[in-house]
């Protein structure tokens, strides 16, 4: 891994880059040794590259086109940042202006972590919107949706159930052999006031930017874990009167995962890779629906009682 | 109908398991789910078929009459060209 703060035609950027080394360190995701990262500044958003080229995908914040040589380029459009990411390496160079430099902890959650993403693309680490999570007779668990279906929730109760969790929403899929495994991006289990609540959990950190309170695996009586190979996958939903779990198959968990990492596949570049990948983990998986009830936390044993 | 041959489009991507697949539209990041007489007509699709060539490959995969076999892959192609997922293929 190399990061570096110099680039060519602009400034070096040696304090952003700083905070970016740290909040790698702080994620603790092995970084390809090919790794490279770059950052300069400069003064104004009129200073960075024109919006140009293919569009691969918008959203409010983030504008992404496919640059000539088959990599990618990213702008952030609220604060001016711009990323240029190599077509078949795990590289990148960003360009901050001041403006985005400054933005704190929104510069990693609204840009950076995208440009992570598409960058760790390129040497088979593909992002998936998914808990992670060991139990306590060693399988491994995935649990994959959007962020309102009680994946976070789902991930803190079983931590404060003894079993390892990696993240709560933050997964890599990558092929090892001929299975896939899951590495997590370390953070903390992020609760709305409901899921609070239902588990009785007390301390954490305030997250005013997402007006959660973030509990570290440890902290409600679990452990961090970083690496899992799947053998169960959860679609949590909420609502359900008791919780109970409903068979899914494995051609059907193709199209429901889909949904919660289709960004990442529609970059024409590698996305048979990908999809090979998604398959091997409907292979190997047994997948379920979580309907989620209350009863879930009135009995502690209530989820233990449904495992298989 | 019966002489235009359709293909699969160049940005189409799919995979299966057991029977059931996802088809992904990389141009229009769009994806739909398949059952297994979709993947049996897209997988054909690869390579440009007419109308009478898929209600073929359906007959010899699956115990059905012509007549059921040239209505499913009809409405089958009819929703494919509507999401562009299969084009005429230019001769």
């Amino acid at each position: 891994m190399s990061l570096s703060g110099l680039a060519t035609g602009a400034a070096a950027d040696t304090e952003s880059l700083a905070a970016i080394r740290q909040w790698l360190a702080d994620g603790r995701l092995p970084l390809p040794d090919d790794f490279r990262l770059s950052v300069a500044r400069v003064p104004n958003a009129a200073s960075l590259p024109p919006s140009a080229g293919p569009r691969i995908y918008e959203t409010s914040e983030l504008d992404v086109r496919a640059s000539g040589d088959g990599g990618l380029h990213i702008w952030w459009r609220s604060s001016g940042a711009f990323a240029a990411v190599a077509p078949d390496r795990p590289e990148v160079a960003l360009t901050l202006t001041a403006e985005a430099a400054a933005r704190g902890v929104d510069l990693f959650r609204l840009f950076l972590m995208n440009v992570l993403i598409l960058t760790l693309k390129r040497s088979g680490l593909y992002h998936l919107h998914a808990a992670s999570a060991r139990d306590p007779d060693g399988r491994d668990w995935l649990l994959a949706g959007d962020s309102c279906c009680g994946k976070s929730t789902t991930a803190a109760y079983l931590a404060s159930r003894g079993w390892g969790v990696g993240t709560d929403d933050m997964t890599f899929l990558h092929a090892s052999g001929e299975v896939c495994r899951a590495l997590a991006w370390h953070g903390r289990i992020a609760l709305r006031p409901g899921g609070q609540a239902l588990l009785q959990a007390a301390g954490g950190v305030v997250i005013p930017e997402r007006g959660k309170l973030g509990f570290l695996p440890e902290e409600l009586g679990g452990h961090w874990v970083q690496t899992i190979t799947p053998s169960y996958l959860l679609f949590p939903e909420l609502g359900a009167e008791r919780t109970w779990l409903e068979p899914v198959s494995a051609g059907a968990v193709l199209s429901r995962i889909v949904p919660w990492t289709f960004w990442v596949l529609f970059e024409t570049r590698g996305a048979d890779e990908y999809l090979e990948v998604l398959k091997r983990l409907a292979t190997q998986t047994t997948a379920y629906r979580l309907h989620l009830g209350p009863d879930l936390f009135e009995r502690p044993s209530a989820f233990a009682e449904l495992l298989p | 109908m019966n002489t235009t041959r359709y293909r699969r489009h160049a940005d189409v991507r799919l995979t299966d398991v057991g029977g059931e697949g996802v088809v992904l539209h990389l141009g229009e990041r769009r994806y739909f789910s398949l059952n297994e007489t979709g993947l049996t007509l897209l997988g054909a699709l690869a390579e440009p078929r007419t109308l009478p060539e898929l209600v073929a490959s359906l007959c010899e995969e699956y115990e059905v009459t012509a007549v059921e076999a040239e209505s499913t892959a009809r409405a089958f192609l009819e929703q494919c060209l509507a999401a562009a997922v299969v084009v005429v293929s230019e001769p």
